[in-house]
């Protein structure tokens, strides 16, 4: 049996972003993770529904097991529609980010 | 501590590129009613063009009034309801693309335009149709928000009842 859960939470503004999720995973001899993120964020400017927005944002990721178990990652969002993309880059694990959502 | 300082800088390099970006563009980029109250003559001199809504916001009570955008003046202009509702906390424009697939769907819906400025959706129906405050409280909750006040007619286009 595996079990699989998170809870994510946000607050925000039209420039201001704070959020917080986490996750478990317990799968047996396989698997057994947990992670938690916070992320805070702000927009250079407030764009109005159909631009493109931009928001800049810094995630500290924690994952107790793994040897660095904190992590930084600098990233820059955008969206325009009912598209998201997400870029930055991990600075401690030396690894690129990429999101993509699309609101269908 | 090197990580920290690497963060920083780094953040604060994009924060610098994009701010200018963004100053260079605001001049370029078609905001329906942004910074409405501080840049009345930006307004101005661009209402009328595509995709811009033109009015000060705000009905004579302060209420939000109907956004004028292209679709919206269109639909008006054919004789539909106008109905503007006040969204409690809708600041994303990302989040609130649900409530314009939701109400774009309805068969009733001509038009419809979700301001992130005055936190108002605006909607003027098909002539002929109606929609009911309770139908707009249930579709704003299927699309993740609470409706506070519904405003139709005169009082929707910014005109005290």
């Amino acid at each position: 049996m595996a079990i699989y859960g998170g809870v994510m939470a946000d607050w925000e503004t039209r420039s201001l972003f704070v959020g917080y999720r986490n996750r478990y995973l317990e799968a047996g001899d396989y698997a057994s993770q947990f992670m938690q993120a916070f992320r805070v964020g702000f927009a250079p400017y407030e764009g109005d529904s159909g631009d493109l927005h931009t928001w800049l944002m810094l995630e500290i990721d924690h994952r107790p097991s793994e040897p660095e178990s904190v992590t930084a990652t600098p990233l820059i969002r955008f969206f325009k529609g009912p598209l998201l993309v997400e870029a930055g880059y991990n600075l401690t694990a030396n690894q690129p980010l990429f999101n993509f959502t699309y609101r269908f | 501590m090197n990580l920290l300082i690497k963060t920083i800088v780094i953040t604060t390099a994009l924060c610098y590129c994009l701010l200018a970006t963004a100053e260079d563009s605001h001049g370029h980029m078609h905001h329906p009613t942004h910074d409405m109250h501080e840049h009345q003559n930006h307004n101005q001199q661009e209402a009328g063009s595509a995709g811009h809504a033109s009015h000060d916001g705000h009905n004579a009570t302060g209420e939000p009034a109907l956004t004028l955008t292209e679709d919206i003046e269109s639909a008006l202009a054919q004789g539909g309801e106008p109905i503007v509702a006040d969204v409690l906390g809708v600041v994303c424009d990302f989040c609130a693309l649900a409530m314009n697939k939701i109400f774009g769907k309805r068969e009733e819906v001509a038009a419809i335009y979700v301001d992130l400025d005055t936190k108002a959706l605006s909607l003027v129906l098909v002539p002929g149709a109606s929609m009911s405050d309770q139908t707009i409280a249930d579709l704003a909750v299927q699309a993740g928000y609470r409706i506070a006040d519904v405003r139709r007619g005169s009082e929707a286009l910014g005109n005290p009842s």
